[in-house]
Parts: C-alpha cells; structure tokens; sequence
C-alpha cells in the first residue's frame, strides 16, 4: 500500500477515534445544560453493600414499573416514562419497548420480569447507578451514603439530581443529607 | 532450519569435534560455509520487541491509572482534556511511526499496543467524568470496533489479539441475557480481522505473529462459542464445541502440522486439550439431561443453523482426511468422529430422550480416541502422542471409577495398572528412540 493512502487512512481513523468520546460528551453535555431536572429518591441499602473502586453504587426505589408490551424478558431493551410526583420526587410510570410520544423517558435494560402478584412488573437497570468519586474521597463519600441509606430510616434528603432529554439521562450530582455529597463530605 | 541456536550450537561445537578427529578439518570448514556466520543480535532484536511491546502496554495501563484517580478539584474542562491526552498522544506516535518507522516491527507493535490500551482508557475516562455509566458491552464494542484498523495500519498482532479478546469480552457480556441475535454478530466480529490471519498465514506461518494471534484466538474461541451460541437450542453447545475444537485441530495439523516447537501449533494444540476436555464432560449424563423438551420457536434459526454448521463442516473434513490418512494419522479420524458422536447423540437424546445411549457413546468415544492416539503413536514412535493417548484412557478411568460403585480394592489395581501402563510404555518407547540409530 502506498503511504498517501496509509497516511489518508490513519487520517480517517484518529478522526473516529477521537470523534467517538467527542460525541458522547456532545450528547451528556446538552442533557446537562438543557434536560429537565428530576429528583430519584435512592432506595435503602445495606452498609455494607458494595462500593466498588471509585465509585458509589446506587440503588433506586424507582427501579421498577408496569411493562406495557407484550413480551417481557430479562435483557430486553425499554424506555421508562418518568413523572414528578406530587412530593417533588421522580415517579416511573411505565416501561414500554418503544420510546413514548410525549413527556420525558430514557432507555433502560430489563434485569428481570417479576412473576407471582408483581407478574408485568419490569424491574431494569438505572442508566445512572454509578457515582463516580475521587479515590480518596469515595470511601468516605460510600460511609456518609450508608448512614443516610439505612434500612427503615426516612431517606427524603437522599436523592440524585437528574436531568433528562430525549432519552438521555446524565446524573447531575448525590445529595446527601439535603447536600450535594461533597460539601457533606467537608463536615466528616 | 537456519535456525539461531543451532547454529550458535555447531560454531562451539565445530573446533572440538575437529580437535578429536571426529570431523575433518575441511568438512568442518564446508560446514561453517554451508551454515554461515552466527546471526548476530538474534536474542537482542527479540528482547527489543519484547520489551517494547510490555513498556508501550505498561505505559498505556499507568497512564489509566493515573488519570483513574479522578481528580476532583480540576474540574470537568481540564479532566476532560487530561481524558484526550494519552488518545493524541497514541495517534500521534502512531502517525510518526507509520511515516517513519513502518518497516520496525518494534515500533509498528509497541506503538499499536499503547494507542489501542488508549482508546479503552479515553472512553471510559470520559464516562467517568460525565458520569456515563453505559453498559459493558458497548464499552467493549466501541472499544474494539475504533481499535480495529490500528491491526491493518500498523500490521500489529498483539493489536489483533487485543481485538480477539474484546470481542470474547463483548459477547461474554451476554452470557445469561436473551438478546437474540446480538451475540451471533461474534462471529461476523472475528472474520473482519480475519484478513490480517490471512496475510500472517501467506507470509510467515511459524513465525510469532501467526504463533500469538493463534493461541489468542484459539483460546478465545474455547470462550466465545458458547456465549455466542446462548440463544439456540439448548443443548446445542453439544454440536458447536465438538465441531469447532474438531476443526481446530484437523486445520492445524493439515496447515501447521510441520511446525517446529509447541507454541508454533496453537490450533492442534488447543483442539486436542478441548476435545479431550469435551469428550470427558459429554462421558457423564448431565449434559444430555433436559435437552429433550427443547422449545423451537423460542430459539433462534440462524443460531441453531449455525451450531449445525460446525460440526458437519467438521465432519466433512474429517472424512476427506480419513481417506489419506494411514495408520500414523489415526488421531485426525479419530477427532473427526467427536462431532459425529455429538450429533448422533443430540438428536437420541432429544428425540428419544435417550440420554443414557448418549452418554455411553461417548464413554465408547473417548476409550476409541485413546487407544487410536496411542496406537498412532506407537506406530509413528511419538512419544508425546503416547502420552496423548494414555491421559485420555486415564481419564476416562478415573472418570468411571469415581463414579461406579466399585469396592477400593477393584479401584485400587485399576489405578496401579494405569499407573504401570504409563511407565512401562514410557520405558519402552524411549529404549525404541534411543535404540533407532541418530
């Protein structure tokens, strides 16, 4: 091969592989500045659950939602059609396999379909489940998490901060204690 | 075979053999002529390329870390063009390289092994800063599919055998998910680096490229037929691994069987280890239980229709095999029946629910593939191919002993009578090397 067409190809290539994170940037930026804001209440965890690395993991109370197509199976891709409820927190209503018309969504993976008296039940994964931290900061970010987390403990200050648009969903920030996780991490 | 060693080997031992009359001087000389001078710096153009390729991932891998760290109080503008750094970087190096350097093979690797790791690093340090938590196998496949013409532009391997084992990665994420057919495009993943193994098998069969990306790919193979095939039937990893690991082994002793050393045979290698392994598992009952009530309209065609394609092309070449094949070459007819038995086995234990008949099949199989190794060694005086063949007639004992109900005595000789069979043929093939004249 000639070194024009090498040189012209390598071109082409360093274009793609910079233009890739360039566009997810591109994307999450304008769901940052632009979508709208919903709270998701976290759901209670263990202490000890995982943290893992440099990041907190999450757990939502809204994981879950009536699936409103026919075939519900683990892995399969929906769209969460979110609400503000009437205490100022995100709601989901429904899972669909198709994006809804109107109001805010975004794109979710089903982990598994509930059965028994949860049957139609979809309960999916948060494309925002991960907080990621500074590596020093997070264990201690993970300790100030778990305390305000605690299993029958009113969690109404612990909340991550979302912003949603056209089925993209970036996570804003944690709030912890009615604060955003670093400024409760300057007080511990 | 100008071989490096060996020819370092004769220059030392030349001058003793002329000292004690062993070789006459001249011949000694024509001998020196006839193999040239020792090729110098052989070791050390190595020890170059070795290291060049472990600094560039070494590198590659701290620089990760580095920036892993997340350093808050930078804020998101300069983390993010900290993210960039090592990715310009790599493609700036790899530019240079292939303006520059293209004929170094050091170079070509080292600078595609850093500039992939870099792709890898640069995304997911922009997820972790825009806080994309994303799932891992379009990470994977991102990953790969930008890394992909770093193989061509630099003609790198460890960059093809990055890209074998992301794309293992990728539809190892779907292990246990019902995607239909995502995971199938794991083949259509593996056959667009194809034409760079077509070009290392063209030019230099032996040679480390063709060596690596055969033992990379061979072993991600091992891994990725099953994840690949998670949505067919079930049962029908039965087929896929038995025909894939079949043909592992008949291609690679039909296109690398003259190769010199053990790391220049990957595929008849790997082929041989899985079909022993295989055939042992498909000896006991739980792989044919449960595959009866098998649901055709959940499952996916093409994914049955591929699975089916494997063992019949194994099959088919395992019969052209067999008609050339003399009494030394029994291993290939002998490898070629797994598939068959898998097949054959499948369908009783599906139709009939005959999972007992399957899995005395194979107990009948792997006794056939043992003692036709053996006797093919014997014949060939192989020793290693003895040994092949002992360990799959041992296995297969133990196997059966652990699970029979035999009294401790009956096990006990059984086990001294496998132990002694190994010595005794291993003594006697050796007196057999040793007694054929050098």
């Amino acid at each position: 091969m000639k070194l024009r067409w090498v040189m012209f190809a390598f071109v082409l290539v360093a274009a793609a592989q910079v233009a890739a994170p360039v566009a997810m940037i591109r994307q999450r930026a304008a769901t940052l500045r632009n979508g709208r804001t919903y709270k998701f209440r976290t759901r209670p965890v263990d202490p000890v659950d995982p943290f893992r690395g440099r990041y907190v993991r999450l757990w939502f109370e809204q994981d879950h939602a009536p699936w409103s197509g026919t075939e519900l199976e683990r892995g399969v891709t929906g769209y969460a059609r979110v609400e503000e409820n009437a205490d100022g927190f995100a709601i989901v209503r429904a899972v669909s396999p198709e994006p809804p018309k109107q109001g805010d969504f975004f794109k979710v993976q089903v982990n598994y379909a509930g059965y028994g008296t949860n049957a139609g039940t979809a309960y999916f994964q948060m494309p925002f489940d991960r907080f990621y931290l500074e590596e020093t900061k997070a264990p201690v970010a993970e300790r100030v998490y778990g305390k305000n987390n605690r299993r029958g403990q009113s969690n109404s200050n612990t909340f991550a901060l979302v912003r949603i648009q056209n089925g993209d969903a970036a996570l804003v920030d944690l709030y912890v204690g009615g604060k955003p996780i670093a400024e409760s991490l300057k007080t511990h | 075979m100008k071989d490096h060693k060996h020819i370092e080997w004769l220059h030392e031992e030349l001058p003793g053999l002329v000292a004690d009359s062993t070789v006459p001087a001249e011949v000694a000389e024509r001998l020196r002529r006839r193999y040239g001078p020792v090729p110098a710096g052989g070791g050390k153009r190595w020890a170059v390329l070795i290291f060049g390729i472990l600094g560039a991932a070494l590198i590659g891998a701290g620089v990760i870390l580095l920036v892993a760290h997340n350093w808050d109080d930078l804020g998101r503008p300069v983390r993010t063009t900290l993210a960039f750094a090592p990715l310009v970087l790599a493609i700036a190096l790899g530019g240079w390289v292939l303006a520059r350097r293209r004929d170094s093979a050091t170079w070509c690797e080292g600078a595609a092994t850093f500039w992939a790791l870099t792709i890898g690093a640069t995304i997911s340090l922009v997820a972790q800063i825009y806080q994309i938590s994303g799932d891992t196998a379009r990470f994977f496949l991102t990953w790969i599919l930008l890394g992909l013409p770093i193989v061509y532009l630099l003609r790198s391997s460890v960059a093809a055998s990055l890209y074998f084992i992301g794309a293992t990665a990728w539809v190892g994420c779907y292990a246990g998910h019902r995607q239909q057919m995502t995971s199938l495009w794991y083949w259509g993943l593996l056959a667009l680096a194809l034409p760079h193994l077509a070009t290392l098998w063209r030019g230099e069969r032996h040679g480390w490229r063709a060596s690596l990306t055969g033992w990379v790919l061979a072993v991600c193979l091992c891994i990725g037929t099953g994840a690949a095939f998670e949505n067919a039937m079930p049962g029908a990893w039965i087929g896929a691994y038995t025909g894939i690991l079949a043909l592992m082994y008949l291609a690679g002793v039909r296109w690398f069987g003259d190769a010199p050393t053990l790391w220049q045979r990957p595929w008849q290698t790997t082929g041989a280890l899985g079909l022993g392994v295989v055939a042992l598992m498909l000896t006991y009952l739980w792989p044919w239980e449960h595959i009866h009530d098998t649901d055709w309209h959940r499952t996916m065609m093409l994914g049955n229709l591929l699975a089916a394609l494997l063992p019949v092309s194994a099959i088919i070449m395992a019969g052209r095999e067999a008609r050339v094949a003399g009494w030394t070459e029994l291993d290939r007819v002998m490898v070629g029946l797994a598939p068959l038995c898998g097949v054959i086995g499948y369908a009783l234990a599906t139709t009939r629910d005959w999972g007992a008949f399957a899995q005395a099949i194979f107990n009948v199989y792997l006794f056939v593939l043992g003692l036709g190794t053996l006797i093919a060694g014997f014949r060939g005086n192989r020793l290693g191919r003895v040994n092949a063949g002992l360990l799959a007639l041992s296995a297969l004992l133990v196997a059966r002993f652990f699970d029979s109900d035999l009294s401790f005595l009956a096990r006990g000789v059984a086990f001294i009578v496998v132990g002694a069979g190994f010595l005794v043929t291993n003594v006697v093939m050796l007196r057999r090397k040793a007694a054929v004249p050098a």
